[in-house]
């Protein structure tokens, strides 16, 4: 294999460009998570055997690529460069495509989107709304590179932001000073400047004359979240050229990548790169032929919430129990072995290189930075979202920053399903807050969804419907955390115990009028309190609700009636005489067989064995089944 | 112009700190307990303690080794 | 100095300082629960909160582990702050309403009755209260780590591994003492000693001085007995070249540091189960370079001071190959000290022309040689080439020398280092006569264990007399003895010792440790015992020793000898490296005048005088220990101790000339 230098990175691109550019089309086949579990594995070969067998092995290439982020309509194929979409493939499917679309020329409209409005088939990735805002910088190589093949992802571009670097022998306050200009904040959620932080490092270590280590934060534990997951699944060379450049910067020789154990695709794909970027002379003794030399080592972490959490992730590296400690003292100064380490987050190590590659001043012109007086002022360039909840189009996307909540809801997400109304978006992972319908029109960004209540936290972008009782939800953000909490400190561990006590008695329809007070003393004491970030942010479920949706706890505690209809000990399912046509649906479906009803007459519930569990309303079409 | 450092002579210059003729005599060993005339100096003062001409200095090494 | 400001007072602290620090010297009170002085600050409880102003920013942080490293203001009883100390006092109280320190912190803080209850409720007025002092105090205080934290959140609580009793736990009480709710009670000692609590008492005193005063005393648990390398070197005491000198300027090169840097096991270990000391160190992920093992990264335990200074003793200053030989000696079943000085004993023999590269079988081996010495190592472990004639020690060294190479009987014993068979161990005792006796009268041989008086006698000048060695060689010894008969180790008598030794009468002694020994003795054996009767005790068995001993052919006067290079000067060139020294000896004291005499003549007049001098060193050790001048104890003595009814004893000391 060839050893990567200054002089031939360009060669090795343009002779992958030619290889690609040489076939009549690429079949691009999603093998993220979402479309293997789909069964997009097996699609890849039935779709090269189909090749094989019509003979046109020389003219169309299958390549495996990271998620294309429409995860809702998987298995995805995309054709390029034309760019065709095709939705919802088996493996089955395979001979028929490839007879269809090159062999016969006509388009295969059983697999192709249709607008959810319009009913209308759209057969260009392009014009489907799902794509049609987003933007790409973190994820621009999903969908048409092969995660596993150094050279495709150096025909796309890769390392050339590191080339640069070495190239010009960059002096690391010039890179760092670029990084500033850029106006890239952490995209792990904390929003602090990247370049900020590499400098406060780089003068840490030469003020005590240490290596210094960079660090990837790859433990992505918001549940419904997996932004980080996908971009390492995607493109792992991304991540690796950030962090070498990262540590060229810094002058660091070791980088680790902090990456859970749940996440076995992403770890078998970065392992794979590490050892292509090694061998292809990326990492190691001379990096790009150079004398500068970095390697980068992968620790597995177990899964627990709060490794997350940087001081916490580096005790977990260092072998022992993943507990956070005061930050009074930075990381950058002492971190990982008590040497000074910088640690950002997978999606801010995977737009470095395109930073440099592009130049600061294109990043900062995409979003509402603005850094002419400080490297906080607005929020530059993209962020990746995990769309998930009541949506449309659940899955992942990458939009500009200061587009608004409702142009990600409604024109991305496609809206609500099933005709219901919007209530609110959760913003942040579990710590972070609800928004209500008039937040819609905020921008995103890190210092407005903060204002806001909330914040931007790695991702995570939960839709809710009018069925959500906000009460029930802040109960089940609050339980998570207590379960994910370390215990160390008393805040955290006691007041997240109470907190999940009393949301638990108001929606069991216990709650007392001074509730809301203890609710909100418990909020402030974690706020002010709590040892780390996860626990002084985690009073955000119930600090926002309280705020939001006050009216929805003091029917629970006052009227003791859930609105949302969900919290089982406030409601009664009944059925409806006028509507009930009798059809034994929800007789057939209930768990505990306590509807009863002849066919074609009209059916009751049982209260004394009804269980609330809903199956019945969700099962009757007729709509018959009433909430109380 | 002398010391006595435990019986032996040691030569003396203005402005001597107890803490400087440790490092004059080569006395590293940490455990070690300083009396001035018969008077024992405590080792935070060390540092700051002045000797004066025709001290007799006796630093008592706490090790019975090995 | 930063200056800062804690509520209505401006004080000046060094950057770094903690507020809890600040605040103390400032005479204000903040209320901590977590925190303690001799452990690291955790921040874990939160009862310390506090509100700080800097740079127009306001903020609660915790008291105790907040670093003041610039310009700040301090509110210590802001609203705020004290919102957030009183609600976590109340969620505290919710859960554990009957334990005395939670309600008095609560009701310091104006709260009697929380407003929430909470599902963990629990009334045992001794319930943990998850401080983590206990845990961080076996980790961090006695180094133990026995004790840690399982689950996470809510279900956080203090266990040993799997939940068990761990065995690693040697009930040191340390976790117990301060344990500030008493939930941790200590169980029965399943070795039923008389009185436990007693033992732990006494053992409570040495770990709180280790964990309180070992880092700026001894660092026995930071360096272990490698700090003395470079303090023997300072004061002329370190082995270099056949313990022709006693310091090198190459000793940098091999001081501790050079070590520490490679200790990776700063943890107990194996060498004695609990030990708060925990010297022993080991050097983990080592890669060997000769011999069998070469290319393996091995893990090895040490270097001790005397295997960095049997090192040096052969001329070698690398502490890779210092590791490198520990790791072999270890590997192989060889003693350090007695290879080292062995080699050392080779090498001068080569550099004297005593042995060539035809005796060593082609191995060139002057001090320094370090590869070649290791060679010899592999070479005796394999019982080959002459590695089967250094293998065999320095006593048949010296016969086989002088049978087969004809070499100079009289040279080979004066720089042989043995003493009863024993090679040398690594001090050198030219100016330290009492230690000359500490050698040589040990009834082993020549080792150090017995008596180590170098810096009482030669440096503090505390027993100048006869009589005073004499009475050290008694006591010392006997007291070492003491910790063989029990099975303890010496270390933590006097490698650590109480900030106020230095007041008491006999610091060498190390008196309130002593008292120690006597609580423990007691503790286990139920009966009272005085300092004088631990001396008793070793006095019988080591007189015993002595007389065993003699019944084996040893034990007398000719037994105790030393060879002349551990008293003075043999070679000229070892004469004059410390001129100055030995001619200032000679004109002061042996009334013999060095002006214009070769340095032949001084070393031979030197050497009648310190010869004559350990000869009054016996007469005066022997007449203490009730010992004829012959070196043999008396049967008076034996009756006295006690033992004078072993069969055949008093024939034995009667054909001994020791019927008296």
């Amino acid at each position: 294999m060839p050893k990567v230098t200054l002089e031939n990175l360009e060669k090795l691109a343009a002779d992958a460009e030619a290889a690609r550019a040489g076939m009549r089309a690429d079949l691009c086949v999603c093998v993220g998570t979402g479309c293997v579990s789909a069964g997009s594995v097996a699609l890849v070969d039935e779709l090269k055997r189909a090749v094989k067998d019509q003979g046109l092995d020389g003219e169309l290439k299958v390549t495996p690529t990271g998620c294309n982020g429409f995860c809702a309509h998987g298995p995805i194929a995309v054709i390029q460069p034309e760019g065709a979409f095709y939705e919802r493939l088996k493996a089955k499917d395979a001979p028929t495509l490839i007879q269809k679309h090159f062999v016969d020329s006509t388009p295969l409209e059983d697999h192709m989107y249709r607008d959810p409005e319009t009913r209308e088939l759209v057969p260009l990735e392009k014009d489907i709304r799902f794509f049609a805002k987003q933007q790409t910088i973190a994820l621009r190589n999903r969908g048409i590179v092969d995660p596993e093949d150094i050279a495709d992802a150096i025909g796309r571009g890769a390392y050339r932001g590191l080339r640069k670097v070495l190239a010009e022998d960059m002096a690391p306050e010039a890179l760092i000073q670029m990084l500033i200009r850029s106006g890239l904040r952490g995209r792990g959620g904390g929003g602090f400047p990247t370049g900020v932080k590499w400098q406060s490092c780089c003068a840490a270590a030469v003020e005590r004359s240490e290596t210094p280590y960079v660090v990837c934060n790859g433990d992505e534990g918001d549940p419904g979240a997996f932004m980080d997951r996908s971009i390492v699944e995607a493109d792992p060379h991304a991540v690796i050229e950030g962090m070498i450049i990262g540590a060229v910067a810094v002058g660091a020789s070791e980088g680790f990548v902090y990456l859970r154990k749940e996440y076995p695709l992403a770890l078998e794909r970065l392992y794979k790169a590490l050892d292509q970027a090694r061998a292809w002379g990326l990492l190691g003794d001379s990096v790009m032929g150079t004398d500068f030399a970095f390697d980068i080592i992968v620790h597995q972490g177990a899964g627990a919430f709060v490794c997350g959490e940087s001081t916490a992730l580096m005790a977990s590296m260092e072998g022992r129990a993943g507990e956070p400690r005061a930050k009074y003292v930075h990381s950058v100064e002492y971190g990982y072995r008590n040497r000074p380490t910088v640690l950002n987050n997978v999606e801010t190590w995977a737009v470095v290189g395109q930073i440099l590659d592009r130049g600061p001043e294109w990043f900062a012109s995409i979003g509402t930075g603005d850094v002419s007086e400080s490297p906080w002022g607005g929020s530059s360039g993209t962020k990746v979202f995990s769309l998930v909840g009541n949506v449309n189009n659940t899955g992942l996307v990458e939009v500009p920053m200061g587009i608004t909540l409702r142009e990600i809801v409604y024109d991305i997400g496609g809206g609500v399903p099933d005709g219901r109304a919007f209530k609110a978006v959760q913003t942040g992972g579990p710590s972070g807050g609800c928004l209500p319908e008039g937040s819609l029109d905020l921008p995103v960004d890190f210092d407005t969804l903060q204002k806001a209540g909330s914040m931007m936290g790695s991702g995570g972008l939960i839709v809710m419907d009018d069925r959500t009782c906000m009460v029930d939800v802040a109960r089940y953000f609050i339980e998570f955390l207590l379960d994910e909490s370390c215990g160390k400190c008393t805040p955290c561990r006691e007041g997240l115990t109470c907190l999940n006590e009393i949301l638990t008695r108001i929606t069991e329809g216990k709650g007392r009028d001074e509730d809301l007070g203890l609710l909100e003393d418990l909020g402030a004491v974690l706020k002010d309190g709590a040892l780390c970030g996860l626990g002084q942010t985690a009073g955000n479920p119930v600090l926002s609700t309280l705020h939001h949706f006050r009216s929805e706890y003091e029917a629970h505690i006052r009227d003791g009636k859930c609105p949302a209809g969900t919290c089982k000990a406030l409601i009664k399912y009944t059925i409806d005489p006028e509507t009930c046509t009798g059809c034994t649906l929800c007789a057939r479906v209930c768990p505990t067989e306590c509807i009863s009803g002849e066919k074609k007459q009209l059916h009751t519930i049982a209260q004394d064995e009804c269980i609330q569990c809903g199956t019945c309303l969700d099962a009757c079409k007729d709509d018959a089944v009433l909430v109380e | 112009m002398a010391l006595t450092v435990n019986g032996e002579p040691h030569p003396f210059r203005e402005g001597l700190t107890i803490s400087a003729l440790m490092q004059e005599k080569r006395f590293s060993y940490p455990l070690k307990t300083i009396f001035v005339n018969g008077a024992r100096v405590d080792r935070k003062a060390q540092d700051t303690t002045l000797l004066s001409d025709g001290d007799k200095v006796d630093v008592i090494h706490l090790m019975s080794g090995g | 100095m930063i200056q800062v400001t804690i509520d209505d007072k401006t004080l000046e602290v060094e950057a770094g300082t903690s507020i809890v620090d600040a605040a103390k010297s400032a005479g204000i009170f903040i209320p901590t629960l977590c925190h303690t002085d001799f452990l690291e600050p955790e921040g874990a409880c939160r009862v310390c909160s506090v509100e700080i102003e800097q740079n127009g920013r306001f903020q609660v942080v915790t008291a105790c582990n907040y670093p003041i490293r610039g310009e700040l203001t301090v509110k210590t009883a802001s609203e705020r702050a004290l919102a957030t100390r009183r609600t976590v006092l109340e969620m505290m109280l919710a859960r554990w309403p009957q334990v005395k320190v939670v309600r008095d912190l609560a009701k310091h803080l104006g709260i009697t009755e929380p407003r929430f209850a909470h599902p963990q409720k629990n009334e045992d007025p001794h319930a943990c209260i998850l401080c983590g002092l206990c845990v961080r105090t076996c980790r961090e205080g006695v180094w133990q780590n026995v004790l840690g934290f399982e689950g996470r959140g809510a279900s956080r609580r203090v266990v040993m591994p799997y939940d068990g009793v761990a065995p690693e736990c040697v009930g040191c009480g340390a976790c117990a003492f301060v344990c500030p709710t008493g939930a941790i009670q200590m169980m029965d000692d399943p070795n039923h000693p008389a009185d436990a609590a007693r033992i732990r008492r006494a053992g409570m005193v040495v770990t709180k001085e280790m964990v309180l005063l070992d880092d700026d005393q001894c660092k026995m648990r930071r360096a272990g007995t490698a700090h003395l390398v470079e303090i023997m070197n300072d004061y002329d005491l370190l082995p270099v070249n056949n313990y022709r000198f006693g310091s090198s300027d190459d000793a940098h090169k091999i001081s501790s540091p050079h070590f520490v840097k490679r200790f990776t096991q700063n943890i107990q270990d194996g060498c004695a189960l609990g030990c708060d000391m925990a010297c022993a160190k080991g050097s983990d992920d080592f890669e060997i370079t000769t011999g069998p093992d070469k290319g393996k990264r091995v893990c090895v335990d040490g270097p001790e001071y005397e295997t960095a200074g049997g090192t040096t003793n052969m001329g070698i200053f690398d502490p890779e190959w210092c590791i490198e030989m520990n790791y072999y000696c270890d590997h192989y079943g060889v003693d350090t000290i007695s290879y080292c000085t062995l080699m050392a004993f080779v090498m001068e023999c080569y550099e004297a022309g005593v042995l060539n590269k035809e005796r060593t079988g082609g191995l060139e081996l002057p001090f320094g040689a370090a590869d070649a010495a290791m060679e010899v190592l592999h070479q005796m472990a394999r019982g080959e080439g002459f590695g089967l004639v250094a293998g065999q020690g320095v006593r048949r060294m010296k016969k086989m020398f002088v049978a087969d190479y004809g070499a100079d009987p009289d040279f080979l014993n004066d720089i042989g280092m043995e003493s009863k068979g024993l090679e040398y161990s690594e001090y050198v005792t030219k100016e330290s006569l009492a230690q000359q006796g500490g050698y040589g009268i040990a009834l082993k041989g020549a080792q150090h264990d017995e008596a180590w008086l170098i810096f009482m006698d030669m440096v503090n000048k505390q027993i100048p007399s006869f009589a005073d060695k004499a009475e050290a060689l008694h006591y010392f010894p006997m007291w070492r003895t003491w910790f063989g008969l029990m099975g303890l180790c010496k270390l933590p008598w006097n490698d650590v010792e109480p900030t106020d030794n230095a007041e008491t009468d006999e610091p060498a002694k190390v008196p309130k440790h002593v008292a120690g020994y006597c609580d423990f003795v007691a503790g286990m054996t139920g009966q009272e015992v005085t300092p004088a009767d631990l001396i008793r005790m070793s006095e019988r068995v080591y007189n015993f020793q002595r007389i065993f001993n003699l019944k084996m052919g040893f034990g007398q006067r000719e037994h105790d000898r030393i060879p002349y290079r551990s008293a003075g000067p043999v070679t000229a060139t070892e004469y004059e490296s410390r001129a100055e020294r030995y001619d200032k000896q000679l004109a002061e004291e042996v009334d013999f005048d060095p002006a214009g005499k070769s340095t032949d003549e001084k070393c031979a007049a030197l050497r009648t005088w310190r010869e004559d001098r350990y000869e009054k060193l016996l007469d005066a050790v022997y007449e203490r220990r009730g010992w004829t001048a012959n070196g043999i104890p008396t049967l008076t003595t034996a009756k006295a101790l006690g033992i004078d009814k072993m069969d055949g004893l008093v024939d034995l000391l009667t054909a001994n000339g020791a019927a008296q």
